[in-house]
């Protein structure tokens, strides 16, 4: 009974105990993380206040990238190469989620990937879960996301061409996209805080990677024995995943089963995370 | 537990000093990269804490005194949670805020307002607390007008004074600070110890760690003691006295040479300076500085300066005509800031007097029991005719003046000799009895 007293009693004085010996298995601490929830907000309205800071045309330049990209996809890849696309889908109609997904992830790698390092002052002064910075950025990152969706309904519109009742999974989709990135991200950002080898990789992964995944073709194009290297890329399962949403294109179940490694890599790459917390104050 | 704030139990922080990995070979980087653990075995082991345990009461003030190195903020940042410890065990009573650091997490381009509430944010604050306090910061700063400003427009006295702003309104269970007290200006210090006073009596709980033990003594109910990771004296004010007579206390076989402290850096003294080629001297054409030099008095021929040792400063100049006079102006800085000015015009001499062409030197002498233990720098200037500067030298010779000890002091150090300011002078005291 007095046991039960004396648990009550530290509840509610909430004593908080440190000992080295519970440093080797860390949990989660979600809950950790909804407590500081506030600070999780702030960081990221920060991240969008000073994007376009002094800048004339702020969030335009949002809109100038999605309209860019949209250009691209239409000049280069549609009428210059003139890649076919499956059904009687306008070329960029169909490539344009890719770029979108495409963009979404690259933008948390690269942000989410080296936040770490640009918040190391706050690191070393001050206990947060650190989970909160890449956690941030990638809310950054949806930002730009909606800008460019909202492009995207432009080029629909333009050309008459209806979404798919389907769009009512999007969220999933963009849950996916923000997992994939979400994984790759933490993993880079823990293992940049012990190597900064993997700083110098992050240019790789974003520029190389497209090119790999099939943003600006449909798989159908590549010979059958390559498809397995698209199906265990993460960001292959996302971007069809999204067209399935948009356009309800065909979705192989090889890509869900595709989402397996994605998912596989998020839970190890917290994990890591999670141990590399402990000394990121005194490596970093 | 119940009145207990924080209980420390063996508690350890290891570090390892890494080793240069530059030289390496591609292969034994290639290995060093894949061997992660391990990685630690050959290098060297640190312990910036070691086996420390106390318990601190709720309400206390605690102040934490020790030497740079001696584990003062390590042990703060393993109270805060921002490192783990090796060993041992912390148990914390309540909600703990600590500022390691003033104007935490200031972003340039934000503004005033968004940077108290991110600022506060990371000192854990809520939006609730920020809200509360919000029209607290805003007054205390002053910059009301340009709170929707952002920050990097602000003058640095604006800004700093933002960033202690939202410090002082920072609410807790046990608060926890790291030299706070010796960055800001004395109006902050002032609020501060205000502050610190009224947690103190609404029984909250505070650690301030502090080099400086004129800031502790009066502030703090308890004091602790650090050196080299341990913590050597836990008690009331006594120890601050305790601390004190070891620092000055000294070995009489290093009676000659200078008191220097094994962990600063070694200081040496530049006592002269000379221009051999006429024409880069300092001056005008009417006029050239030849050599500035400092004379130990009491000890001539000596290097060093002792509290006690008389010196002189010597300026040699050359006059190249007959019609002008210059006056000569000193100033002594400590830590940056001059504090002590002399100049011919300012004594008995008329400089009129030495008007004629020919080298001179002009001396002055500083006597003995005038400075204290610190380190000094020295600037001249020349003035022309008593109408203008003509030329400056910032800083151009620094010396240090060491603590003179006699035998008595060393056998029974005195407390009064702890003042840290660049003046202690022997004055002229008289007592009479009414």
């Amino acid at each position: 009974m007095s046991f039960f007293v004396s648990l009550q009693k530290n509840l509610l004085n909430t004593i908080k105990i440190i000992d080295a010996k519970d440093q080797g298995w860390r949990k989660l601490q979600l809950k950790k993380i909804w407590q500081y929830r506030a600070l999780l907000v702030n960081f990221a309205l920060r991240d969008i206040k000073t994007q376009y800071a002094q800048t004339k045309l702020g969030i335009v330049w949002s809109f100038l990238q999605a309209m860019t990209a949209g250009v691209i996809i239409f000049f280069f890849f549609g009428w210059l190469i003139k890649v076919t696309v499956p059904g009687n889908i306008p070329y960029i109609v169909y490539a344009y989620p890719g770029m979108m997904a495409w963009y979404f992830f690259s933008f948390i790698i690269s942000q989410a990937g080296t936040s770490l390092q640009q918040s190391q002052d706050i690191i070393k002064k001050v206990y947060f879960p650190k989970l909160i910075l890449p956690l941030s950025k990638s809310i950054v990152g949806l930002v730009d996301f909606a800008i460019w969706f909202i492009f995207y309904i432009v080029i629909l519109l333009i050309y008459q061409f209806p979404l798919s009742y389907k769009v009512v999974f999007l969220p999933i989709g963009i849950l996916f996209n923000i997992i994939a990135g979400f994984s790759v991200a933490i993993w880079l950002s823990a293992l940049t805080v012990r190597f900064r080898d993997f700083y110098h990789i992050i240019p790789y992964l974003v520029g190389f990677g497209i090119f790999i995944t099939p943003v600006f073709f449909p798989t159908a194009l590549l010979p059958e024995s390559l498809h397995f290297f698209i199906y265990i890329n993460p960001m292959a399962g996302v971007i069809a995943l999204i067209r399935w949403c948009l356009l309800d294109t065909e979705l192989s179940v090889y890509y869900l089963i595709g989402l397996i490694p994605t998912l596989l890599l998020f839970i190890s790459g917290v994990y890591y995370f999670r141990r590399v917390e402990g000394i990121m104050a005194d490596i970093i | 537990m119940e009145d207990i704030a924080i209980r420390v139990t063996g508690l350890s922080k290891k570090y390892f000093l890494s080793k240069k990995t530059l030289g390496l070979r591609f292969p034994e980087r290639i290995k060093q990269l894949f061997s992660l653990n391990k990685k630690h075995d050959k290098s060297e082991v640190f312990y910036a804490i070691k086996d420390v345990n106390f318990e601190i009461k709720k309400g206390e003030t605690v102040g934490i005194i020790g030497r740079n190195g001696a584990g003062k903020s390590t042990l703060l940042k393993l109270l805060s949670e921002v490192v783990e410890p090796t060993d041992g065990r912390i148990e914390l009573n309540g909600t703990v805020a600590s500022v390691l650091e003033v104007g935490m997490g200031f972003h340039p381009d934000l503004t005033g307002r968004e940077n108290i509430y991110l600022s506060g944010a990371l000192y854990g604050l809520n939006k609730k607390q920020i809200n509360k306090s919000l029209d607290n910061i805003v007054e205390y700063s002053g910059v009301e007008r340009f709170i929707d400003t952002p920050v990097k427009h602000y003058s640095s006295g604006m800004y700093t004074r933002l960033a202690f702003a939202i410090v002082t309104n920072i609410e807790a269970d046990i608060l926890l600070f790291d030299e706070v007290l010796s960055v800001g200006d004395l109006s902050f210090r002032l609020k501060c110890i205000e502050k610190i006073k009224q947690l103190a009596a609404s029984n909250k709980t505070v650690i301030i760690v502090s080099h400086n033990t004129n800031d502790i003594i009066g502030l703090c109910s308890k004091i602790m003691c650090f050196n080299k990771g341990r913590l050597t004296d836990f008690g009331d004010e006594s120890i601050i006295q305790k601390y004190i007579e070891k620092s000055i206390t000294y070995d009489p076989k290093i009676n000659t040479k200078d008191l220097m402290n094994d962990s600063e850096p070694e200081f040496k003294n530049l006592l002269r300076k000379e221009w051999p080629n006429i024409d880069e001297a300092l001056g005008d054409e009417g006029m050239k500085i030849k050599k500035l030099y400092i004379i130990n008095e009491s000890r001539p021929g000596s290097e060093s300066i002792f509290t006690n040792d008389k010196f002189s400063v010597n300026v040699e100049y050359e006059k190249f005509n007959d019609n002008e006079f210059y006056d000569i102006g000193c100033a002594i800085s400590y830590m940056n800031i001059g504090f002590f000015g002399f100049n011919t015009s300012n004594s008995d001499l008329n400089m009129k007097n030495y008007i004629k062409r020919g080298t001179y030197v002009a001396k002055t002498i500083i006597e003995e029991h005038f400075f204290n233990d610190v380190i000094l720098s020295m600037t001249f200037c020349i003035f022309k005719n008593n109408e203008r500067i003509i030329c400056y030298d910032v800083d151009a010779l620094h010396f240090k003046i060491n603590k003179y000890l006699s035998e008595e002091d060393t056998k029974h150090p005195k407390l009064t000799n702890s003042f840290t300011g660049p003046i202690q002078a022997k004055m002229n005291w008289e007592i009479i009895r009414k």
